[in-house]
């Protein structure tokens, strides 16, 4: 019994390039591995860690000391210079949301270079879980990051039931699809909201918030909780009567938020102001994209056609019409319209997902036809697009059926250097709109 | 001419002279004798503008044909006095203990008070610029015992000279035109003959132009040459020369101005439109200069620029025979004059202290200095600033309200043109005058509050700060009593333009409003605003204090001590992680790149990024500086440089003994001129 899916090459690669990203590396059995991504092939490769790495590779080494001591992150180049210093700015400061500081080394109002500090919320959610139930592991993984909590559920169980190499009903997986596009959406008119917010376009604000209380509202009526925690079981799903009736009254509430959305859009994008300052604001490069290895709508703003829902298609999305948004700007705005189209496509996608929802008798193919037997590692993963991207999850069970190991590779982590790059230029009132841009998560980076 | 005119005109030149030449023996009794001759000095000046005595001159000797020494005493010439002794008394008991540098600082420092005196009190024109010429001797000197780069030092003093020789130049045709209506070179005391006509214009124009290099306005400050000058001199040569040097332009300007006939229209426009832009420049200068005592310096020009504004709205309100205004206008800037002097060198005393103290001039430069040393620099500071950055009611504040209340009438102004010059040069000043307040909070947030502290101990702190604290809490006594007792200021700023204007402004204007006993509002024109420093002074202490009061009343004094806030993380030990002043100001910087012509590299060398950014401070950034005008001076001087050596070359070309015989011809050639025209 295979449990890594069919569309995983196995092989060493000795380097890692533009095209080929360290995704994650991690520790098992006394091996290092690293999962890359060939972006050209839109392939993931399972690889011994190659021999040169990379700086942002080290980093993301470092930042997987389990201690819960500050890191910062930081690729090594200095600043020298008349008037140079560093600015600190969190992790207790008016604008960052969370507890997580930067150091803005700038010669004022400049930003010559941007260090972000993480790890002050360092809850050691991996260590914890190493010797639980999957069942209660699972509930200390969702709740890690709240707003991604239906991908990283969705990542933990997959993996989980691929490893115990359960039979689950196509239904349960298309239910989780369902709550993974909710909370993309949710997630991404928050990342508006706040954008408005910072750019004081308080009306668009409120009306993004809005938006997002009615998505939430959503999540609680059909999933029984506003940010979907313990909806996704081991093998199932938690199902509140999805029946046909309920789930028409669900498309209409989805096309109720569409048509109010694309209202919202049309004034965001009639509005000069708000345009003015996301328009060449902190712009991140397809090269430094793909160097640093941005994910998500981050890295789709800046060109790059990575979609873990096409590159690594578990079902629903092998099933299902979807599209990847990418735009090629690499600016504020860009990453913007890539959510706002995400949104959209994302809604169309649900109504997909809703109506042609298999019964719950089918039950789904097991992933495991790919001809490659990793037994003996007895170790499975999983990559799901969450919100800010891709999120990969490592789980090594042992033979009591307890945890032994969890990796996890949330897409803020990775991201980080990016944003940091990204700002380089750029003045400090320009900060907070990058910020909000990449859809940065402390909690999710940190876990 | 009574007995005490007589006294202190000799105790005054007594002193300073004989402290010229001890100078070189002991600096102590030469400060002292500098503290006399100042005192002496505030005597006469009081005297003649409070006893209100008709101007007296004093004629010694014919010099030549058309030409008398003499010295003239009038109470317009006595206010300046009294400002430049008010201001020299301070720098002479600072510098008992600040002057540690090589002989000779200590007499040329007198030597350009003496200088001063003889411009103040000079009747006839030869003498003014017998003294005009020794004060920027003097002072040249003075800035070349500055203490830093000796190449730096010297192209400081060297533009000092040419700015200060061009000045003369211009002074000299301005006083050639004059000589041709008068006839005779004793003009200089207040008369009621008028120079008119097109010469007037040409006085009018050479002597803007000379006394304007000398207060550094614009466009003359584009090449720095003032706060280059003025920041790399000793400090307390720094204070006499931006406290009362540039306030000699205002003195020169203003006297020959009341020799000119019916003045014109665009005279008033010039000079509103000069002033206007030096305001607005020596604010946004300043405010992102990096150098101690650079920021003083570009404040000056700021303070020029309001002075010469205030002056523009005289020019335009005598045109339209506009009396009050004019009136109140000249006050304004006597006023000016008087506060900006008083406060700038008590911000340059201060800075000076401190940046020696620290052993650099550099705003960036937080080297921890010990407490006992700038204590005293605290209180005087901030209130130095709030000052300069007009904060009411202390000295800055009333005057320039003055200016401004002044340029508020431009709509009196009989045509539009004017109408529309007089509201833009309000609106400019006003700006200046909120731009200001970020290099006042520069000034003292990273010149005095924030080098750290050590808790290193001075022995007989008392006595070895004796000197400076004293200093310090004179101008910051002087401050306050310039704001407060605005009516007081006020009555001596109109008594001395009372032969001017031919009318007594203070009755017009200081009156009682409101409740306001009299003699406490200061009217800004009939019917228009009012303002009263002193109840407004007394309103301020009674809401600061009162309020305490109630609050400490049975209870303890309690003070709780905690660390900085530093966003929620440990107080960092490293100077590069607190924020400085280039950054404080960089936003401007970046902003005005068109105006500061502000260019950023970031250069990587291997794993290290320098960033660059070119503006203007090259004395502390040593960056290119791309300044138009600089550009046009550069070619200039490479003009003459090459005129003259091909002239040389033509003229000498290589026999030592043909120019020598070149020499002995010109030399009997001009006796035997001269032997002739005496004759």
């Amino acid at each position: 019994m295979g449990l890594i899916p069919s569309f995983i090459e196995r092989k060493d690669v000795a380097e890692s390039s533009d095209s080929i990203q360290i995704s994650a590396i991690f520790e098992i059995e006394g091996r290092t591995l690293a999962l890359l991504s060939d972006i050209e092939k839109k392939r993931t490769i399972l690889s011994t860690v190659p021999s040169k790495l990379s700086e942002e590779a080290d980093i993301l080494l470092k930042s997987e000391e389990k201690t819960g001591a500050q890191i910062n992150l930081d690729t090594g180049s200095k600043v020298e210079g008349y008037g140079v210093f560093s600015f600190s700015y969190g992790p207790v400061s008016a604008g960052v949301t969370e507890a997580g500081g930067f150091k803005l080394i700038t010669y004022g109002e400049r930003i010559v270079k941007v260090v972000p500090q993480i790890n002050f919320k360092k809850r050691g959610v991996e260590h914890k879980a190493i010797g639980m139930k999957p069942e209660d592991a699972l509930l200390l993984v969702e709740r890690s990051a709240g707003n991604f909590s239906a991908s990283y559920s969705t990542c933990f169980v997959t993996t989980i039931e691929n490893i115990l190499g359960l039979q689950v009903s196509s239904r349960s997986r298309w239910m989780r699809a369902v709550a993974i596009e909710l909370e993309r959406i949710y997630n991404h008119l928050h990342v508006f909201a706040r954008l408005s917010e910072t750019a004081t376009q308080n009306v668009a604000a409120a009306e993004a918030n809005v938006l997002k209380e009615r998505v939430l509202r959503i999540n609680a009526k059909y999933f029984g909780h506003r940010y979907l925690f313990g909806f996704n079981r081991i093998g199932s799903v938690y199902q509140n009567h999805f029946t046909k009736d309920r789930r028409k009254d669900l498309v209409n509430d989805i096309k109720n938020i569409t048509r109010d959305f694309s209202h919202l859009v049309t004034y965001f994008l009639s509005s000069r102001i708000f345009l003015d300052r996301l328009q060449n604001t902190a712009r991140l490069p397809h090269l430094d994209a793909l160097k640093l290895g941005a994910v998500g709508p981050s890295a789709r703003a800046s060109a790059i056609d990575w979609d873990d829902r096409i590159t690594y298609p578990i079902e629903p999305y092998n099933d299902i019409f979807v599209e990847i948004e990418t735009e090629d700007e690499e600016d504020t705005m860009s990453r913007t319209m890539v959510r706002i189209r995400e949104i959209q496509s994302s809604m169309l996608m649900l109504e997909q997902l809703l109506d042609r929802m298999p019964s719950d008798e089918t039950m789904s193919d097991k992933t495991s036809d790919n001809g490659l037997n990793y037994m003996q590692d007895n170790f499975s993963f999983c990559r799901i697009e969450s919100p800010s991207g891709d999120l990969i999850q490592v789980v090594q069970l042992d033979k009591e059926g307890y945890i032994k190991f969890l990796h996890i590779r949330p897409p803020s982590l990775v991201n980080w250097l990016p944003f940091a790059k990204s700002l380089e230029g750029n003045v400090f009132t320009d900060f907070q709109f990058a910020y909000e841009s990449f859809g940065l998560s402390y909690a999710d980076s940190d876990r | 001419m009574d007995i005490i005119q007589t006294v202190t005109i000799i105790g005054i030149f007594a002193s300073f002279a004989s402290a010229s030449v001890i100078g070189y023996i002991s600096k102590k009794t030469c400060y002292t004798l500098g503290i006399i001759g100042s005192s002496f000095g505030i005597i006469l000046a009081f005297w003649m503008l409070l006893a209100n005595t008709t101007p007296i001159d004093l004629t010694f000797w014919k010099v030549t044909q058309h030409s008398t020494f003499e010295f003239s005493l009038s109470s317009f010439n006595a206010y300046f006095l009294l400002i430049c002794c008010l201001v020299w008394l301070g720098t002479c008991l600072y510098s008992l203990r600040y002057d540690d540098y090589p002989r000779g600082l200590a007499s040329l420092l007198v030597l350009t008070m003496l200088s001063m005196v003889v411009i103040i009190l000079a009747g006839d024109a030869v003498s003014f610029l017998v003294g005009w010429e020794s004060m920027t001797i003097t002072s040249f000197f003075m800035i070349l015992m500055g203490k830093g780069k000796p190449d730096v030092i010297r192209r400081a003093a060297f533009l000092f000279l040419g700015f200060g020789e061009a000045s003369t130049v211009f002074i000299m045709l301005a006083f050639g035109g004059m000589f041709s209506s008068f006839g005779s070179f004793d003009f200089l005391s207040i008369s009621t003959i008028h120079v008119s006509g097109i010469t007037a214009s040409w006085v009018f124009v050479a002597a803007l132009v000379g006394f304007g290099l000398k207060m550094g306005i614009a466009p003359f400050h584009m090449s720095e040459w003032l706060p280059i000058a003025h920041s790399n001199a000793p400090s307390n040569a720094s204070a006499i020369l931006s406290a009362t040097l540039t306030l000699m332009g205002v003195y020169g300007y203003i006297n020959v101005l009341t020799h000119l006939g019916q003045s014109e229209l665009w005279w008033g426009w010039i000079t509103l439109a000069i002033g206007g832009i030096s305001t607005l420049l020596g604010a946004l200068f300043a405010s992102v200069s990096e150098h101690n005592k650079g920021l003083p310096a570009y404040s000056t020009i700021e303070n020029n620029g309001l002075i010469i504004v205030a002056i523009g709205v005289y020019l335009l309100s005598s045109y339209y025979h506009l009396t009050l205004l004019g009136g109140f206008a000249l006050v304004a800037a006597l006023y000016h004059a008087f506060s900006h002097s008083i406060s700038k060198a008590s911000l340059f005393l201060i800075m000076g202290w401190i940046s020696k103290v620290k052993g650099s001039f550099d705003l960036n430069n937080q080297v921890p200095i010990s407490k006992d040393e700038r204590r005293g620099s605290y209180l005087s500071g901030i209130i130095t600033v709030f000052s300069l950055a007009a904060v009411p009611p202390l000295a800055g504040f009333v005057s320039e309200w003055m200016i401004l209340e002044a340029l508020f009438q431009s709509f009196r102004f009989g045509d539009v043109t004017s109408q529309i010059i007089g509201t833009i040069t309000g609106a400019i000043t006003a700006l200046a005058a909120g731009i200001i307040i970020i290099a006042m909070t520069k000034a003292y947030g990273f010149g005095i509050l924030w080098s750290g502290t050590t808790d290193l101990k001075i022995k007989n702190v008392f006595q070895q700060m004796l000197s400076i604290r004293t200093s310090f809490y004179y101008f910051l006594f002087l401050v306050v009593g310039i704001g407060v007792m605005a009516p007081g200021v006020f009555f001596l700023a109109s008594s001395s333009t009372n032969q001017i204007l031919q009318e007594k402004t203070f009755d017009t204007f200081v009156t009682g409003l409101l409740g306001i006993p009299a003699y406490f509002v200061i009217l800004s024109g009939k019917p228009f605003g009012g303002f009263s420093p002193t109840f407004v002074a007394v309103f301020m202490t009674g809401l600061l204090v009162i309020p305490f009061i109630i609050t400490r009343w049975g209870t303890k004094w309690k003070v709780r001590r905690t660390h900085g806030w530093f966003s929620g993380q440990n107080q960092p030990n490293d100077t590069f992680e607190l924020y400085n002043s280039f950054g404080y100001s960089t936003p401007i910087r970046i902003m005005l790149s068109f105006l500061f012509r502000t260019k950023e590299r970031i250069i990587q060398v291997g794993a290290t990024r320098r960033p660059v950014i070119l503006s203007p401070e090259e004395y502390i950034v040593e960056v290119e500086v791309l300044d138009v005008f600089k550009k046009f001076y550069d070619i200039l001087t490479k003009f003459t440089l090459s005129l003259s050596y091909h002239t040389a070359r033509k003229v000498m070309p290589g026999k030592i003994f043909v120019y020598l015989i070149y020499i002995m011809a010109a030399f009997i050639f001009v006796l035997l001129y001269t032997f002739f025209i005496i004759m």
